[in-house]
């Protein structure tokens, strides 16, 4: 009997000195962060960043050299949950992908890499030449949307799906109706083509729009969306399974050509893949769209404007200051 | 039975820190190259590590406060049926995954410490739980019988009877529950909340096995650690030392 | 005293009352058996008076009072209690078994070290050696001894005991049916046993309730039993050999010989011893020592093998077949057939002779019964 007392009494007092440490230990860096927001003057610049992006030297080491900055402190998460760590002030500054949908729905900012520091992932249609020698119209259709494919607009398509929960060729119609990128509808009286995508979110939308412009054309489209990765999408290309599908220009000089040293510029990138993928694999890069979907580093949009941070460099002078 | 002592409470105890020590500076001294040596610190290290040990100490002992008292509660006579519906309530809870656990409580609690000391926390209650009320379901009926046809109160019966009879049970669901919660914790990075996982999924994002290694060490470590240290506090308290 | 008046126990899940309009009346100092087969109540009636139970209807009197206006904890205090299965607490010593009682009563802990060490004495478990053991480390009859004396330990008039000696061997049984009724002799204690076995309870019981379907079926002095059983069915559970049955009910100081005739002192010469041998009518001649503690036997072959050895306390050879004064006949006629010998010598405390007893004899008591 005396010996479960004893029990009791060790337990409580555990749980007690525990309790206080694990919550004085555990607490302290979020309340930091949370208190210090209230009055948007940020004391403590805590940047969440994933656990690749964190330690790789052309990550953020990389970055924070190349800005001359330092963050005060970093937290490790899960990529997918920055927005949400940003959101709920538990950070100051969190990097992620330039497109996703919660930058949107989060009232988030990204902030623009004006020393060009992230590669470049501008998509655009990439289609088989014997297509577009075949049709060569689809370049006409196909432009006008990618033009009007700007990072915002990437962001709230992908925020209705992601987000509000609709499907991707309802957004996907909706976008190009709000845009008028749909003239007369014209009877189904051209050849037949296959669309893909990979799986994920924007490419299903990206992969929904380009089918629905050209139905409207005329052609006749086999959806063949929803490929899986890159790999899987590039080989339905070039095995001829697939005729057309968008691709990011940092990948596809990557991953496709299997270059080892990133490009920052859109244009640069752009011109280089297009020249090679023609060359070695017969495979024609439309015009690219403005959006990119790379690395982003992102803000809260009221504090981001209380402070008049628009780019990286005005984050490195704010903290620097 | 002293010498016994001392080695239980010391001397496997010192052994197993110092071999964490061990690892410890192995891997800070030979990080894999630069990449990991960022993690590889010994601040860094230490960090995760006190990390991981207020997560799983705060979780655990939260976990043993409800799960013990519950059991005892549902294994009470007049709530025996409804005991077997909460365990199989939260047996069946038990098959969610622990990562969606984490997912699920992120978007209602938010990220870090607390959802994952939340997570851990109803992840160790099953086993606790369980073994409470097996435990004392299990108390021979003869003994019951016997003691409350001595007159004792139902209050003696559990304190004097019920619970020394079931003890062990529970403590092996402590000590089962303690060691998967080590093993579990090691998730808590994807919210932020730190600990040893954070090694372990750095070095899984950069393929660097320097970091796996270390970390998985490092935990399994902690885990042996815990359930000897419990198995000592077991053999204490029953005195079979 | 304890009386039942017209008591009724239904189980909800069971066909048929488990105790149907039940009376009967235990006098203080008495010990009565409730016996009957499996599921005839006995248990249950049993576990009535200490509130284990509630009866549906009819009313329990403990002492004079209606035990359903008494608190079931202090009513459970005052009664002792031994369990089928024993149902000792596995995780505590045997002391701390046997103090159960005591101190749920609070008494302080020296009265309770005594008051154990006293009981432990008592039931013949020295408390040095058994103190502090648990009751895994004891053979089976050690532990229906600590059932026993936990039962006892704040000395409560009353003892209920279900099937107290039901988990040992036949031999163990009945040494510690002995040793209980010994015990009882002294305590006088109002006990009420509850058993499947016949014997046991003609045995031990100063009045048997042969019981059945819930009904008492026969209430009456074990030797009632026997000479004149109610109905078909107790006989029938008395079974045929009634008149060995009633081996049970009689005591061996009852009938033995005083066998002084053929007792001889150690110190006599052997000469001597050889002339009591060819008078005896066993063929041996026991040999006491001076405050007639038993030695040993002496018989005709032990002569002729030592010769010239001159008393017969030196060449006696130490013998088995005893039975102490409180054993029953047939515990007497177990050793008989046990150590293969016609007689057994009686032994009174501190194994002084007491007399012999033959299979003879015995053979006489049966015939007489019968006839």
């Amino acid at each position: 009997m005396i010996k479960l007392r004893w029990l009791a009494v060790a337990v409580c007092l555990g749980l007690l000195i525990f309790g206080v440490v694990g919550c004085g230990g555990g607490g302290s860096s979020q309340n930091d962060a949370g208190e210090s927001e209230s009055e948007t003057v940020i004391e403590n610049w805590v940047f969440a960043a994933d656990h690749e992006f964190a330690v790789r030297p052309d990550g953020l080491p990389k970055l924070e050299e190349e800005y001359g900055f330092k963050f005060d402190d970093v937290k490790v998460m899960d990529l997918g949950v920055t927005y949400g760590a940003l959101k709920e002030e538990q950070v100051a500054v969190a990097m992620g992908f330039a497109t996703d949908g919660r930058i949107g729905a989060f009232n988030l900012v990204n902030l623009e890499d004006d020393k060009k520091f992230f590669p470049v992932y501008n998509p655009a249609p990439v289609v088989r030449k014997e297509i577009m020698d075949k049709y060569p119209e689809i370049k006409d259709i196909l432009d006008p949307i990618a033009e009007k494919l700007d990072t915002d607009t990437m962001i709230a398509l992908n925020g209705k799906v992601d987000v509000d929960g609709m499907q991707p060729k309802e957004a996907a119609e909706e976008f190009l109706n709000d845009n008028g990128l749909l003239g007369e509808a014209v009877e189904a009286s051209k050849g037949k083509v296959v669309v893909g995508s990979k799986e994920f979110t924007e490419q299903l939308i990206l992969g929904q729009i380009t089918i629905l412009a050209l139905q409207n054309a005329g052609f006749e489209v086999e959806d063949n969306t929803g490929l899986g990765g890159t790999e899987v999408a590039r080989s339905a290309l070039e095995n001829g399974e697939i005729d057309m599908y968008w691709e990011y220009t940092g990948t596809g000089w990557l991953v496709a050509l299997e270059h080892e040293e990133a490009i920052t510029d859109s244009d640069e990138a752009y011109q280089k893949v297009k020249e090679e993928d023609l060359e070695k694999n017969n495979l024609v890069w439309l015009p690219y769209a403005p959006f990119n979907n790379t690395y982003t580093i992102m803000m809260r949009g009221v504090d981001a404007e209380a402070l008049g941070i628009k780019s990286i460099s005005d984050l490195a002078d704010q903290i620097n200051s | 039975m002293r010498p016994n002592r001392l080695i239980g409470w010391y001397v496997f105890p010192a052994l197993l820190i110092g071999c964490a020590v061990m690892v410890t500076v192995y891997f800070v001294q030979n990080p894999g190259g630069p990449m990991a040596a960022r993690l590889l610190s010994y601040a860094q290290v230490l960090t995760s590590t006190r990390q991981h040990l207020i997560l799983v100490l705060v979780s655990s002992l939260l976990a043993i406060m409800a799960a013990v008292p519950l059991g005892i509660m549902i294994s009470r006579p007049q709530f025996r049926k409804i005991g077997i519906v909460i365990e199989n309530v939260i047996n069946i809870a038990q098959t969610i995954p622990s990562l969606a656990i984490l997912a699920l409580f992120m978007t209602i609690l938010g990220l870090g410490f607390n959802t994952a000391i939340f997570a851990l926390w109803c992840y160790s209650l099953l086993p606790i739980l369980r073994n409470t009320f097996a435990g004392i379901k299990n108390v021979p009926e003869g003994a019951i019988q016997a003691a409350k046809g001595m007159g004792m109160t139902p209050w003696h019966i559990l304190r004097r009877i019920e619970l020394p009879l079931a003890y062990p049970i529970v403590m092996a669901g402590i000590r089962t529950a303690v060691v998967i919660n080590v093993g579990t914790a090691t998730l808590a990075t994807f919210i932020s909340a730190g600990g040893l996982g954070e090694l372990i999924v750095t070095g899984i994002s950069v393929g660097r096995d320097s970091l796996i290694i270390a970390g998985a060490l490092l935990s399994a470590i902690m885990a042996i650690l815990f359930d000897h240290i419990l198995g000592q506090v077991e053999a204490a308290l029953t005195g079979n030392n | 005293m304890i009386k039942l008046e017209k008591v009724t126990k239904v189980y909800s899940d069971q066909e048929g009352p488990a105790v149907d309009n039940l009376s009967m009346e235990i006098k203080d100092g008495e010990v009565c058996v409730l016996v009957g087969p499996s599921g005839c109540g006995k248990t249950t009636t049993m576990k009535m008076i200490n509130k284990l139970e509630e009866p549906n209807s009819g009313t329990i009197y403990v002492d004079g009072k209606d035990i359903s206006t008494v608190n079931s904890i202090q009513l459970r205090l005052d009664i002792g209690y031994v369990i089928q299965e024993i149902g000792l607490f596995p995780h505590m010593t045997i002391a701390d078994n046997v103090a159960t009682v005591p101190r749920e009563k609070k008494w302080p802990a020296d009265q309770i070290r005594h008051r154990v060490d006293e009981l432990m004495e008592m039931v013949g478990l020295p408390p040095k050696i058994y103190r502090q053991r648990k009751p895994a480390d004891l053979s089976g009859g050690q532990r229906q001894r600590v059932g026993v004396a936990r039962a006892m330990a704040s000395d409560p008039p009353i003892l209920l005991m279900d099937e107290p000696f039901g988990a040992v061997d036949p031999i163990t049984r009945a040494r510690l049916q002995n040793e209980f009724l010994r015990i009882q002799e002294k305590m006088k204690k109002t006990i009420v046993f509850v058993t499947h076995d016949i014997d046991e309870a003609i045995k031990m019981g100063d009045k048997i309730a042969v019981m059945r379907r819930g009904k008492l079926v026969q209430y009456s002095s074990p030797d009632e039993i026997l000479s004149s059983p109610a109905n078909e069915f107790v006989s029938k559970l008395v079974g045929k050999n009634r008149s060995i049955k009633r081996l049970h009910l009689i005591k061996a100081e009852s009938v033995l010989d005083s066998g002084i005739s053929l007792t001889v002192k150690s110190n006599v010469p052997v000469e001597e011893v050889e002339k009591v041998i060819e008078a005896s009518y066993i063929g041996v001649s026991m040999v006491v020592n001076g405050s007639g503690s038993l030695l040993g036997a002496i018989s005709l072959a032990d002569i002729r093998e030592a010769q010239g050895i001159p008393t017969a306390g030196e060449i006696c050879q130490p013998i088995f077949n005893t039975v102490d004064t409180g054993a029953t006949l047939n515990d007497a006629l177990s050793v008989m057939l046990n150590y293969g010998e016609s007689f057994v010598a009686v032994l009174s405390t501190g194994n002084v002779f007491a007399g012999i007893i033959t299979l003879g004899d015995l053979l006489e008591l049966v015939k007489s019964d019968a006839a």
